[in-house]
C-alpha cells in the first residue's frame, strides 16, 4: 500500500490535491487575495478615482498622516471603548445564558430560540428598531418614565451614544455566543459530573473544574471571533448615528468607509485598512497566547 | 474553415441580443427613482424613436454616489445619469462629466436651477427636479400657546418667541425641531440662517469666509433656538413632528405625502422661513436638486440630450413629482400646474424657491460640507465659537493643501480625468497598479503552493 503511494511521488499527488482544491483557489485568490495585495499597495499610494493617471507612490506618507489625523484617532479610542465594552459581556453573558438553558429541565428549546432569535434578525433592521426606542419619545424613554427616572436623548447626548450602540449590539449578539456555548456544554461527558458529585464536589467546584476546562476551545474560540466582530463593527454605526455626535460613535470601519467613498482617497481609506488588521491581528495572537499559554502551562505536571 | 464558421458563429451569437431588441443605439440610465415612474416615460420615448433603447436602473441615495464613483473608476460610466445636485461641483470640478453647453443652452429661459450645472461659464447638464425647505408650524400648538395658527413667525426673535411658548418637555412637547446627532444634514438646516443674514461660505474668488460677524451672529441665534429644541436626526425629527410633539420644524415637501395620510389629525400650516430682523436680511432656505448629465464616456450624446430633454418636460416630469413630493419640476411651467394652486401650502414651497440658496458649486464642497457640519455641530455641544471657527479654518486649510497638490500635479503632467483616457484603454497609472498587484498576487500563491509542496514532501518522506 505504501509502496503504491511513493510510485505516484508527493509531486504528483499535490498536484491532484491542488486540483481538486483549485475552485476554492481560484475565488480564494480573485475574491481575497487580489483586494489583499491590490489595497496593500494602495496604501503606500496617492490614488483618487477621477484622476487614476495622477497615480503615484506616497511612501509612508498615508500611514503618517493617520498620527495627525484627529478623526482617525477619536475613532481608534471609540472603537476600543467599543471592543472592551461589548466583546467580554457578549461572552460572559453568551455562557450564563447556555448555563442557565442548559440546567433548564423544561422548555429549554423555547429558550433558546428565543435568545437566539435577536441574532437571526438583520443588523439593519435591529439598528432601525433601536433608532425610534432610544429617541427622546421612544419607548424607552417611556419605559424609564414609569419608573420616574428621567429621560435621555440616547443617541443625541455625546457620551450615551456609544453606549447606547454598545448596548444594542450586546442584545442582538449575546444569543449567538449562548448557541455555541451550549454546543460546547452539550459535548461535556455527563460522567465527569456524576464522578465528582461522587467525591462530593460543590456545584462552583463542579464549574470551575470541568465545566470551564472541558469547553476551554470554545472559548478561545468565541473570544477571538467576538473581538475581530467588535473591531470591525459598522453597520450599526452606520444606520444609527453615522459616526455622530461629533464623532463620538465613529469606529474605524465607519471612518474608512467614509474616507474611501464618501471623500475618495483611496490610498489614505487603505492604510487604516491595514492598520485595522495590524490591530486584529496583535489581538488574536495576544488572546490565543495567553489562553493557550495558560493550558499549557496547566497541563503539565506540578 | 471550420474556424470561420465557429467565427461566424460567435460574431452572430454576439449580436444576437442587439438584433432582437432591434435597438441601433442603446444608453443606460441611472436614476433615483422608483422604475414605475421612469419606465412609461422611457417606452413612449422609444415608441418615438425607433432604434433607442433606454436601459434604466435605479440607484439609491445612500450609495449612489459610490456606485457612480466606481463605475466611473472602470469605465463603466452609466450614458445618462442624475446626479444630486450638491456633487455637480465635484463631477464638473474632476472634468468627469461632458460640455453640453450647445445642446441646452436654448432652453435655459424655461427651467430653474443652472447655477449647480454650470463651471465656468460652460453647462454640464440640465436642470432636472428642484426641491427647498420650509418652517412647518403645528396649529394646535400654535393656538395653545396664544399664537396666531394663521401665520408662521417671520423673524428670528418671533421664531425663538414662539418655540419658547411651546416648549415644554415636561409634557413632552418641543418648541423646535433640530437636526443632531447625524452627518450631512445639519447644514441645510442652518446655513438658511447664515445666508439670510448675508453671510456666505466661499466668496467670488473662491475664500473660504465662513467665519464672518454673520455667521456668528447666525450661530448665536441657532445656540439659542437650541435651548428650546427637540434634538434628532431627521426621520426621527419628521415622525415626532406628525405626532404632534413639535410646535416647528425646518422640513420639506415629502412630508405632504405622509403626514395627511399617516396623521389625518395633524393640523399644520408652512411658512417661509423667517429672516433675522423685520428690517434686516432676507427670508431663504436651501436649494436643492437632481441634475441630468452625461459622462465623457456617453456613447451617443444626441440621443442621450433628445431623452433628456424628452424626460424634463413637465408633462413627463409632473407625474413623478406628485407622486413622491421629494421635489419639483425644474420647469417652470410646471408651477401653473393646480397641483401647486390647489393647496396653498404647496405654493409656499414654490415661493420660497424664489429666493433659496444653492450651496456653493465647489470642487470641494463634499470636505466643505463637512466643516460646516463638524463646526456648528461642535457649537452646539458646548464648544466656543472661537475655538470651532479656528478649527474650521485650520480643516480648510489642511484639505485644500492636501487637494491641491493633487490638482497642481494634474497641470504638471497634463494627465486627464479617468472619464476622457477611457477612449484611450488603460491610463498609465492603472496599469502600473495593476501590474504591481498581479505580481503581488503571483508571488503570494507561488509561496503558498510552495509552502505546500514542502509540507506534502517532508510527510511523504517521513
Amino acid at each position: 500500500m505504501t509502496g503504491k503511494l511513493r510510485k505516484t511521488g508527493p509531486i504528483e499527488k499535490s498536484q491532484q490535491v491542488l486540483l481538486f482544491l483549485s475552485p476554492w483557489l481560484i475565488t480564494f485568490a480573485v475574491f481575497w487575495l487580489y483586494p489583499l495585495v491590490f489595497s496593500l499597495i494602495l496604501s503606500f499610494c496617492d490614488y483618487d478615482v477621477f484622476h487614476p493617471a495622477l497615480f503615484s507612490f506616497a511612501g509612508c506618507r498615508n500611514y503618517l498622516r493617520l498620527f495627525s489625523d484627529g478623526d482617525f484617532l477619536q475613532a481608534f479610542l471609540n472603537t476600543l471603548v467599543f471592543v472592551i465594552g461589548t466583546t467580554p459581556v457578549t461572552t460572559l453573558l453568551g455562557l450564563a445564558l447556555a448555563l442557565m438553558v442548559n440546567n433548564v429541565s423544561r422548555g429549554s428549546q423555547v429558550f433558546r430560540s428565543i435568545f437566539f432569535l435577536p441574532s437571526i434578525i438583520s443588523i439593519v433592521v435591529t439598528a432601525t428598531i433601536f433608532k425610534s426606542m432610544y429617541s427622546p419619545i421612544g419607548a424607552l424613554n417611556r419605559l424609564l418614565e414609569v419608573f420616574g427616572l428621567p429621560g435621555q436623548a440616547w443617541l443625541i447626548e455625546k457620551n450615551l451614544a456609544l453606549p447606547a450602540i454598545m448596548v444594542m449590539n450586546i442584545w442582538a449578539y449575546t444569543g449567538y455566543y449562548m448557541v455555541l456555548y451550549l454546543a460546547a456544554l452539550k459535548a461535556v461527558p455527563r460522567q465527569l459530573y456524576e464522578a465528582a458529585e461522587v467525591d462530593g464536589a460543590t456545584e462552583w467546584q463542579q464549574f470551575r473544574y470541568i465545566t470551564l476546562p472541558q469547553i476551554h476551545y470554545m472559548t478561545i474560540f468565541i473570544l477571538t471571533v467576538n473581538t475581530i466582530r467588535s473591531w470591525q463593527v459598522f453597520p450599526e454605526v452606520f444606520t444609527l448615528t453615522s459616526g455622530g455626535p461629533v464623532g463620538r460613535t465613529n469606529t474605524l470601519v465607519h471612518h474608512l468607509y467614509e474616507t474611501a467613498f464618501r471623500y475618495h482617497e483611496m490610498g489614505y481609506s487603505s492604510a487604516i485598512s491595514y492598520v485595522l488588521l495590524a490591530i486584529i491581528m496583535a489581538f488574536s495572537l495576544l488572546q490565543m497566547y495567553i489562553l493557550q499559554g495558560r493550558r499549557r502551562r496547566r497541563g503539565k505536571p506540578a | 474553415m471550420r474556424k470561420t464558421v465557429l467565427r461566424s458563429l460567435l460574431l452572430v451569437l454576439m449580436l444576437l441580443p442587439g438584433a432582437l431588441s432591434g435597438a441601433d443605439v442603446e444608453l443606460t440610465f441611472w436614476n433615483f427613482w422608483d422604475p414605475k415612474f421612469i419606465l412609461p416615460v422611457i417606452s413612449r420615448f422609444e415608441k418615438d424613436n425607433p432604434g433607442v433603447k433606454i436601459r434604466n436602473e435605479q440607484i439609491s441615495w445612500g450609495n449612489g454616489l459610490d456606485k457612480v464613483v466606481v463605475a466611473m473608476a472602470n469605465n463603466r460610466a452609466p450614458d445618462i445619469c442624475e446626479l444630486g445636485s450638491t456633487w455637480m461641483g465635484k463631477f464638473m470640478g474632476e472634468g468627469a462629466l461632458l460640455d453640453v453647453t450647445d445642446k441646452f443652452c436654448d432652453l435655459k429661459p424655461d427651467y430653474l436651477m443652472w447655477e449647480p450645472a454650470t463651471m465656468n461659464g460652460r453647462l454640464y447638464g440640465m436642470p432636472w427636479l428642484a426641491g427647498t425647505r420650509v418652517m412647518f408650524y403645528n396649529r394646535k400648538l400654535f393656538k395653545e400657546a396664544g399664537l396666531d395658527p394663521d401665520r408662521g413667525p417671520e423673524t428670528w426673535d418671533e421664531l425663538l418667541a414662539a418655540a419658547k411658548l411651546i416648549h415644554n418637555p415636561e409634557k413632552g412637547l418641543y418648541g423646535f425641531g433640530m437636526n443632531a446627532g447625524e452627518g450631512h444634514i445639519l447644514y441645510k438646516k442652518f446655513m438658511p440662517f447664515v445666508w439670510g443674514n448675508h453671510g456666505h461660505i466661499i466668496d467670488e474668488n473662491g475664500n473660504f469666509i465662513f467665519d464672518s460677524p454673520q455667521t456668528r451672529e447666525a450661530l448665536e441665534f441657532y445656540l439659542k433656538l437650541k435651548e428650546y429644541s427637540y434634538c434628532e436626526k431627521q426621520d426621527l425629527l419628521d415622525e415626532a413632528f406628525k405626532r404632534g410633539r413639535l410646535g416647528l420644524a425646518i422640513s420639506g415637501s415629502w412630508n405632504f405625502a405622509r403626514y395627511p395620510i399617516d396623521a389625518p389629525e395633524l393640523d399644520f400650516g408652512v411658512a417661509l422661513m423667517p429672516k433675522p430682523a423685520k428690517d434686516k436680511g432676507f427670508s431663504t432656505s436651501f436649494l436643492g436638486g437632481q441634475i441630468l448629465v452625461l459622462f465623457k464616456s456617453c456613447k451617443n450624446p444626441d440621443v442621450a440630450a433628445k431623452f433628456i430633454r424628452y424626460l424634463t418636460t413637465v408633462e413627463n416630469t409632473l407625474p413623478i413629482t406628485r407622486e413622491a413630493l421629494v421635489s419639483f419640476p425644474a420647469h417652470k411651467n410646471a408651477y401653473s400646474d393646480e397641483m401647486f394652486t390647489r393647496d396653498p401650502r404647496l405654493g409656499v414651497f414654490v415661493e420660497q424657491m424664489k429666493t433659496s440658496v444653492h450651496p456653493p458649486i465647489h470642487r470641494l464642497w463634499i470636505e466643505l460640507e463637512k466643516i460646516i457640519n463638524d463646526t456648528v455641530e461642535k457649537a452646539m455641544y458646548g464648544e466656543s465659537p472661537d475655538k470651532v471657527f479656528a478649527e474650521a479654518a485650520l480643516e480648510y486649510a489642511r484639505v485644500t493643501q492636501r487637494k491641491t497638490s493633487g490638482q497642481s500635479a494634474v497641470a504638471a503632467t497634463g494627465a486627464t480625468p479617468v472619464a476622457v483616457t477611457s477612449t484611450s484603454g488603460q491610463s498609465g497609472g492603472s496599469t502600473q497598479i495593476l501590474l504591481l498587484t498581479l505580481i503581488g498576487v503571483g508571488t503570494l500563491l507561488n509561496a503558498i503552493m510552495l509552502m505546500f509542496l514542502i509540507y506534502e514532501v517532508k510527510k511523504n518522506a517521513g
